[in-house]
């Protein structure tokens, strides 16, 4: 399973970047991507991610974890 | 003063022997470029020069002190910077064939900043290409070498900036971080690095790599440089809507300010999982000094959301990269680096559910972070470069391909998280193991709150003397 799923991503890859030769090490890349894509997706799961979280949540977050001395 | 001196000034030091006329700006300069002439080709850590730029701002810094003028704090200071901070009208090539031969046209925020506090700026230095890799290597302009010994890595992707500092070629420098940049070259180069809490300072003119990650801060010889460089630059641009607005402390007027009582965590989890005994050793008896200085030391148990957090930095770093250099990848593939080729793909292979899943989640795990951490301590005491600084043979990708991928995630595990949490962190040297490299601790804080972290490092560095120890060159 894993295999076709390098498999495809490499040949995406491959068309969508134009591609004639395959990079050195594209096989381990894909299997880096799907490793961290699939960690992004079960960590969101085991995190009970709201629905209403959005990347901007990150930015008031810091600013309330300031201490009154950081300007 | 004699010229064997002038380069073992520190920042501050040069500062404060322009300022009271001891040394003239012209006489550091002249130096500067000297030593930049005599030793950047073993080290290879210069891109470009820019001498008499550089001699003619000297003198008109010189004439400003003769008429009395009131002097800005880096007044009359050399430094060099990272080959992506761009200034109008000089090359900046971001260690890159790419970008070779690429002349700016804007000035970036930080540099124009430097020049506001008074700094003369040298030259432009060496880095890994496009900024993407935390060894130091370059396929296209060459390795970095490293001045306590040439066949070992800068770290990177400031390498350059580490190796120019730590040989003493200029007082300080300007570097990037992303997942590592300033604190790792600081690390494995025996000098002191910050990277400020992410939106502290302005990426204007500054080449992206990733924006939701980078970070532009110092690498000089002592917290205390450190603090003058930061206060320089750090503060609101609207040239850069995501810097932040909140104002910026005088984090250098506050380093004498007492650590007794301030609160440091040490992991009871996760940090030294990687680390050898030799590193350990260093970075526990680092934690020696700061509780005699006053500190409090507290354990606390790290949450395991945090050990996504390095996959999660890289799979958005990767992705926001490839986006950036979306054209060149399907234009001109064959003028990257392999590495740096296989590293964009790896982003550009990302599908967007993922890339935001893996955004959205940093405030959840920067919650469960502050919660562990923050509610107990105000700083968190952290390795660096989990193993002795390791030969630049060793880690080549092209040479050592079955450990490559073990032996980054490891170099990375303790830096790359703190840049997906947005929060800031030092480099701090605090030993030298056994094959003479240097060794480094690592202090993290509050969102905004660099001013704890300089106060902690500079009460080390009164009491230690690794950050005074100068390579044989």
């Amino acid at each position: 399973m894993a295999d076709k799923r390098v498999e495809a991503v490499t040949t995406w890859a491959q068309e969508v970047q134009a591609l004639s030769s395959k990079p050195m090490g594209l096989d381990e890349s894909a299997e880096s991507v799907i490793k961290s894509g699939d960690l992004a997706r079960n960590t969101a799961r085991d995190l009970h991610m709201p629905f209403e979280t959005e990347p901007s949540a990150f930015g008031k977050l810091l600013n309330d974890l300031t201490p009154d001395d950081g300007c | 003063m004699a010229a064997s001196l002038l380069h073992d000034l520190t920042l501050a030091g040069a500062a404060r022997a322009v300022r009271t006329g001891e040394v003239s700006s012209a006489e550091l300069t002249t130096h500067a470029l000297d030593r930049l002439e005599q030793h950047s080709p073993a080290l290879n850590c210069t891109a470009a020069t820019y001498a008499d730029e550089a001699i003619r701002a000297a003198h008109v810094a010189d004439d400003a002190r003769t008429r009395g003028d009131e002097l800005p704090p880096l007044h009359g200071v050399p430094l060099a910077h990272k080959d992506m901070y761009y200034r109008a009208g000089w090359t900046c090539e971001n260690g890159s064939k790419i970008r070779k031969g690429n002349i700016a046209d804007i000035t970036s925020t930080a540099i124009e900043r430097l020049d506001a506090a008074g700094a003369i700026d040298l030259a432009r230095l060496n880095m890994v290409e496009f900024a993407l890799g935390i060894t130091g290597h370059n396929e296209i302009t060459g390795h970095v070498r490293n001045p306590w010994n040439t066949d070992h890595i800068t770290g990177g992707s400031s390498s350059g900036s580490g190796a120019a500092v730590a040989a003493r070629l200029v007082y300080g420098s300007l570097g990037s971080d992303t997942g590592g940049s300033i604190r790792l070259p600081a690390a494995c180069c025996g000098i002191t690095g910050i990277k400020p809490t992410y939106g502290r300072v302005s990426r204007y003119g500054a080449m992206p790599l990733a924006q939701s990650l980078d970070c532009v801060g110092p690498l000089a010889r002592t917290a205390e440089d450190c603090a003058l460089l930061l206060g320089a630059i750090a503060g609101h641009d609207e040239r850069d809507p995501l810097s932040n607005q909140r104002g910026v402390p005088d984090y250098a007027g506050g380093l004498e300010k007492s650590v007794t009582g301030l609160r440091i965590a040490v992991p009871a989890n996760h940090f030294y999982d990687p680390v050898t005994d030799e590193v350990r050793t260093h970075v526990e008896n680092s934690l020696a000094v700061l509780r005699d200085a006053g500190a409090d030391v507290v354990e606390v148990a790290i949450p395991d959301s945090l050990s996504a957090a390095n996959l999660l930095n890289n799979l958005i770093g990767a992705t926001e990269g490839a986006a950036f250099h979306s054209r060149w990848l399907r234009e001109r593939p064959e003028d990257y680096g392999p590495t740096t080729l296989v590293r964009f793909l790896t982003g550009a292979m990302c599908p967007a559910d993922r890339y935001l899943e893996a955004l959205s989640l940093r405030s959840v795990v920067l919650k469960d972070f502050a919660d562990a951490v923050f509610t107990k301590a105000d700083l968190l005491h952290v390795p660096l470069m989990p193993m002795p600084v390791p030969t630049i043979e060793e880690t080549d990708f092209g040479t050592n391909k079955d450990g490559f991928p073990e032996f980054i995630a490891a170099t990375g595990h303790c830096t790359r998280c703190f840049n997906y949490l947005g929060l800031p962190a030092a480099s701090i040297p605090c030993g030298f193991t056994d094959n003479g490299l240097p060794v480094s601790f690592q202090l993290v804080g509050r969102p905004f709150d660099e001013a704890a972290i300089l106060r902690m490092a500079h009460a080390y560095q009164r009491d230690t003397d690794w950050h005074t120890r100068t390579p044989e060159l």
